[in-house]
Formats: C-alpha cells, structure tokens, sequence
C-alpha cells in the first residue's frame, strides 16, 4: 500500500499522473462515464465563455445542461435517506423541484467568474457496485488545482451525475446533514417551506453582488 | 513488528482518555453541539465584526499577487511541519519532495514569497501532526470547535503544540512577532473566501451543520491524501438500505 502510495507520487513527481492512472481500469463502463463528464464540461465551459449571451441567458442554459445531466430522483433520494419514507407521493416530487430549484439559484451563479480555467480529467474508477467515479482537476483561475469528482450511476437510459464532491466535500452528504438538521424536529413540509424561502431568497443584488473581475 | 503497535497502542491509549468521555461515532460525531454551537456563534460574532471587515479591507488595498506572495511565505514557514510529518508516516518520497520544495523556496523564492517549487512541478504536500496521528490509528474524536481559531477535533486539537513547535521559527522569535505573523495569515488567508464565505452562510439551510459536516468531509480528504476512502466505506452515502 505505501509502496503504492509512494511510486504514484513518483509517477507524479515525473509528471505521469494521467497515463498511470488512465491504465487503472479503462473498461467500456468508466470509459462512457468519463465521456459524459467531459462533454458536460464543454458544453458548460463553452456557455460559460460566450460573451454574446446575457448573464440570464448563460443561467438559463447552465441550468439546462445540469437539468439533463444529473439524475435528480436517485440525488433527491439519497438527501432525503431514511427521511424519504416520511414523503408522500406529492411532497417527494414537490422536494424534487423545490431541490432543484434551490440548486440552480444558489449555485448555478456561483460558476459565472470560471469563464477563464479549464478542466482536466484526472482518472475514472470503478465502483464496487458499479457506479464510476470521474475525478477532474480545474486549472487555472482562482480556483486552480480544486478538485471536482463526479460519482455517475447508469440505470436505463444514460450515465447521470448523482453526486459532485468538491475538495473532498460531497453535495448529497452535505445536504444530507442540514435536511437531517430540519427534520429531526420538522415535518416534510416544514423542509418544502425552508427551502421555497431560501428560493425566494433575498432580492437579487442586494448583497452577492457579482464582482467584476 | 510488535514495537510500532506498541507505540500505536500507546498512543491510543494515551488519546483515549481524552476522547473517551466524548464517545463520538461517525454517525454521532458531535455530542458537543450545544456547547460547539455557541463556540461558533461567537467565532461567527469575531469573523463578522473583525475578521471579515478586515479582510475586506486588506483585500480592497493589496494587489492579488500581493496577496499571493504573502500566502506563499506563510505556506513555506509551514514546510518544515509538513516535513516532519512526512517521515512520521513513513513517506520518504513526500519528505524528499517537501525538503525540495522548501530549500528552492526558501532561497530562489527569495524567503517564500514566490514559489518557484510549483513552476518547477514539484508536489504539495499537506501534512501536520494531527494528520499523523490519524494514520498512526488514533480516533479523531469528538467535533470540537475551538474559540477563535474554528472547527478542529479532540485528537487535532491535542496535535496543536506538535504544530507549532514543529516550524522552527517558532524556536527563535518570540510571541511578540510569531502572533502578529500568525494574525496576518488568518487576515490574508480570509481575503481569499470573502466571497464563497458569504454565499455559503446565504445559501445554507443550516450554517453551522454545513461547516461541520464540510470541515470533517474535507479533513478525512487530506488525512487520506486526496485518495478516496477505501471500498464500501461510501455505501452509507450512495445506497439506501431499502433499494433494490
């Protein structure tokens, strides 16, 4: 194992980290796993670099490419956990937008300033249970050398992104913790409440402000 | 064979007696909450009237290359700590990469300021003694979230004075110039997270369980280097137990 440890770091020394790790398990699965991460990522970086479209324009299309990229029912389910079972039929699809919704508001800004930085897939790995884990590395930016890892599930139709773990920070356990939070003394509906707040949320400019750098 | 374990037991033992009244699981990894939490309201109280003004003020006076050089000098007065923490776990390669790092640092990058270790494609390592302590098997303990300085654990808290007394500067200046230093960094190091700081307490349902559970996610990260956790160790997360 430490030997293992050592000679990656070897290999990184020497500036070989891709084609060492590309080896690793170059199956069909990872292989159509990775390619659909690399395609959402050009097709993001591309939005993101056009400067004809309108900050609302680029939102929108952002939001589409998320919306047909990730596999909202099995993210919705896994936040939810053990709590899902408390969600009626009605309030497990009103979760599902409102999550959404609550997604794309908050974050969705948030990737306006990665105009400038490129990413680059580091390796892909295959999962006990058959899930394929895609790890990319942002360069250049601010937020140079982040690295952002996508865990992709297959069911019927095609690779869908079910979790995104940013610097070792996973999205569904984050939120997992805070809808845990809410529900341990709160009923469903007291967390479609929350989160439809949080949605409206303050008007717009009032205090993220997008620098303009 | 026997002796490492010895040691290891050793250690266990001696952390134990700290971390035993806490019985943290990672299922139940805060039975401090209450406490912790009014330790967190009152670092958010200093950040907010404080830190972050300040911050936003040497943010708004120093060029971003500024802010840099002064992040470097402060990255490589922490090299000898990573060193020492290299070879502690047994990471001869790290350690030599990490003396590397510093020595061209030190000299070319003219006292840190500019890190011509990283041009020169030489890794980063991130290590100090609580990150040994973890991979010397010893339990991370009960969240605990220090006044002032923010989220830590018991064992990583206990690791502190090791930190400290392992970057050499510390041997030779005194409080009086090691503390405005060491404030200067927490300053600079702030500027660089006026932002996502500001959307992450907006956005979150619950500011203080998203640090808690972002700090510790992030913590095990670099405890494991960046590799991710061994198999099944994420079962929990991805499957639930009534799925098909």
């Amino acid at each position: 194992m430490r030997r293992l440890a050592a000679s990656a770091l070897c290999a990184l020394l020497l500036g070989f980290g891709a084609p060492f790790s590309g080896a690793a398990g170059a199956t069909e699965a990872t292989a159509g796993a990775r390619a659909v991460v690399d395609e959402t990522v050009e097709q993001v970086l591309t939005v993101l670099r056009d400067g004809d479209l309108s900050q609302p324009q680029r939102q929108e299309q952002i939001e589409a490419i998320a919306l047909e990229r990730f596999d909202w029912a099995t993210i919705s389910r896994l936040v939810l956990a053990r709590n899902w079972k408390r969600f009626s039929p009605e309030q497990r699809d009103a979760f599902i937008e409102e999550f959404k919704n609550y997604l794309s508001e908050n974050y969705g800004s948030r990737i306006e300033g990665f105009n400038q930085q490129s990413v680059e897939i580091v390796e892909e790995r295959l999962e006990p249970r058959g899930d394929v884990t895609v790890k990319t590395r942002i360069l250049g930016g601010e937020a140079d050398g982040t690295t952002v890892d996508y865990r992709l599930r297959k069911r019927e139709g095609p690779w869908l992104v079910i979790d995104v773990v940013i610097e070792g920070v996973s999205v569904v356990s984050s939120f997992r913790s805070q809808f845990q939070e809410v529900l341990a003394d709160g009923s469903p509906d007291d967390l479609l409440e929350r989160l439809r707040e949080k949605n409206l949320g303050p008007a717009p400019g009032t205090e993220s402000a997008p620098s303009a750098s | 064979m026997t002796r490492p374990i010895l040691r290891r037991n050793g250690l266990v033992l001696l952390l134990g007696l700290l971390v035993l009244p806490a019985c943290a699981t990672p299922e139940r990894p805060d039975p401090w909450v209450r406490m912790n939490r009014g330790i967190f309201q009152f670092n958010e109280g200093v950040d907010r009237y404080a830190l972050e003004p300040v911050a936003t003020g040497w943010d708004a006076v120093l060029p971003e290359p500024v802010q840099d050089s002064v992040a470097n000098f402060f990255d490589n007065l922490d090299m000898p700590m990573v060193f020492v923490n290299d070879l502690l776990q047994g990471k001869p390669v790290a350690a030599f990469q990490d003396f590397g790092r510093f020595t061209i640092n030190s000299t070319i990058g003219i006292l840190g300021l500019f890190d011509v270790a990283t041009i020169a494609e030489v890794p980063d390592n991130d290590e100090d003694f609580g990150q040994t302590l973890a991979v010397w098997g010893v339990p991370s303990g009960a969240y605990f979230v220090i006044p002032l300085l923010g989220p830590s654990t018991v064992r990583d808290t206990a690791a502190l004075p090791v930190d400290i007394l392992s970057r050499p500067h510390t041997w030779f200046l005194g409080l009086e110039v090691t503390l405005p230093l060491r404030l200067v960094d927490i300053v600079n190091d702030r500027a660089a997270f006026l932002e996502a700081a500001r959307d992450n307490r907006e956005t979150a349902l619950d500011y203080y369980v998203f640090v808690r559970n972002a700090w510790i996610q992030n913590r095990e990260t670099r405890i494991r280097d960046g590799r991710a956790p061994e198999g099944g160790a994420t079962d929990d997360l991805y499957y639930l137990e009534d799925e098909e």
